[in-house]
């Protein structure tokens, strides 16, 4: 789950949650651990022996010798992990000294984006019985997690990174995450001004709220409401916000996702979130294509009017922000896509692609 | 930043089904597709993201076939991708809409 809620919640639909730690773990290596990893390689930047020299072994205990508290508890842990490995793979996404900065780009071609010759095989992870998929999982985990700790140190050793950059890096990025959207929001839903403003200049306008706004291209703000619906996605990677918002949620990762989205917009959101949208309000998708990413600004919810504008962000969720869901009126419990084929995020962390 | 390209709101451009020199963000399936300007961006500056400038950006909005009630997909262009269309009363009086959408 996300590093931002303090609890767990109670794991009602364990292989739903394990689909997307797998879904999240091969997006994260085949995407950003892996041809980082490549990318240093092949310009010199490091070498396969500072990785050698810097390989340590897991000190953890088997999967098989683990104790659990209770039946949630090693799906909690995949997740934990997950969470842990996303953090570390958008440390090291640090400027290295010495060579020219990676654009996001150059990593897009190198991992396949372009071109399916480059893509790196996934791996075929979500068979078996909950305890071998969970067992499975542990170890690709671990091996993740192994790499990321040999590249960490062989750009330390090398003297690429130092390690003051990773520390400011880890702080900066406990800045960003879904939170930042929901306090956009309810400031753009209490201050009409406010809200044109951000309609107008995007990042411009979330310095008012103490919000460092990010560099990553423009910042394009699409305004529900009772006629349009707008929701997000990014067929040709996952293009985001992700240095103001953190990571979209698991799934706008997914090729299922990207896929449908564009064909029959209406049908997928009903399908995939349990969202039916009345016919007389119009869907507009927004394909982003990295130089303007987008984030929605959801429609304030009935029954709010007395609400301040803290407990107005508290209403916020991060599948709002995307457009897959509506934000929910205080009281209304849990939200339509509940009862949908996909889970909550494993996932909010940022990673800065 | 405040470079602005050929095409204003409000002008209908088709998607080139290639660009070999261009930049290669532009979605496969958009390719040949016809749609109208709603936003000039002018040249991004997003050095995080691409070494070099790429051309004026656009967003274009684009009916989808099997959208339903008027359903429609918005994408940021970039300028070498797109050629001046015909506008849409003309291509109703031609007839000749649909076959780019193929």
């Amino acid at each position: 789950m996300s590093g931002d809620h303090g609890t767990h919640l109670h794991v009602h639909e364990p292989k739903a949650h394990l689909t997307a730690v797998e879904t999240d773990l091969e997006y994260f290596r085949r995407k950003r651990l892996e041809p980082r990893v490549l990318h240093f390689l092949r310009r010199g930047i490091i070498t396969f022996a500072d990785l050698l020299r810097a390989d340590q072994e897991p000190a953890g205990p088997a999967w098989r010798e683990r104790v659990w508290a209770d039946a949630d508890a090693p799906i909690r842990h995949v997740e934990d992990e997950l969470d842990r490995l996303v953090r570390g793979i958008a440390a090291v996404t640090v400027p290295h000294q010495g060579a020219p900065p990676v654009a996001i780009d150059d990593t897009r071609v190198e991992r396949g984006d372009y071109d399916e010759f480059f893509r790196l095989a996934k791996r075929d992870l979500g068979h078996g019985t909950l305890d071998e998929r969970l067992a499975a999982l542990d170890a690709e985990l671990t091996d993740a997690h192994r790499l990321l700790g040999a590249f960490t140190a062989a750009l330390l050793a090398r003297g690429r990174v130092t390690a003051k950059q990773l520390q400011e890096q880890r702080e900066r990025l406990a800045s960003v995450g879904y939170r930042n959207g929901a306090r956009i929001v309810a400031r753009a839903w209490v201050d009409p001004e406010f809200k044109q403003r951000l309609l107008a200049t995007g990042r411009a306008a979330v310095r008012e709220l103490d919000i460092p706004p990010g560099r990553l291209g423009r910042l394009g703000v699409a305004e529900n409401t009772a006629e349009v619906h707008n929701i997000v996605v990014c067929t040709l990677c996952s293009c985001y916000p992700h240095d103001l918002l953190g990571n979209p949620p698991w799934w706008y990762r997914t090729g299922e996702y990207k896929q449908r989205i564009v064909a029959k917009p209406r049908e997928t959101i009903r399908d995939m979130f349990g969202l039916d949208l009345p016919d007389d309000v119009k869907v507009r998708v927004h394909d982003s294509t990295s130089d303007v990413r987008w984030m929605v600004l959801p429609q304030r919810p009935a029954g709010t009017e007395d609400l301040d504008e803290d407990a107005l962000a508290d209403l916020v969720t991060p599948e709002s922000l995307v457009g897959a869901a509506l934000v929910p009126s205080p009281g209304a419990g849990p939200s339509p896509q509940a009862g949908s084929s996909l889970q909550p995020a494993p996932s909010s962390q940022p990673a800065g692609q | 930043m405040t470079e602005l390209g050929a095409f204003g709101v409000g002008d209908r451009v088709r998607v080139r089904r290639s660009a070999p020199a261009g930049n290669p963000r532009t979605p496969r399936y958009l390719r040949g597709w016809t749609g109208t300007v709603v936003c000039c961006h002018g040249v991004v500056d997003n050095p995080l993201d691409h070494h070099r400038a790429y051309p004026p950006l656009y967003s274009v909005v684009f009916p989808l076939p099997e959208g339903g009630s008027g359903d429609e997909v918005l994408a940021d262009l970039h300028e070498e991708w797109l050629e001046a269309a015909p506008s849409a009363a003309a291509e109703s009086a031609a007839g000749s809409s649909v076959a780019d959408r193929t």
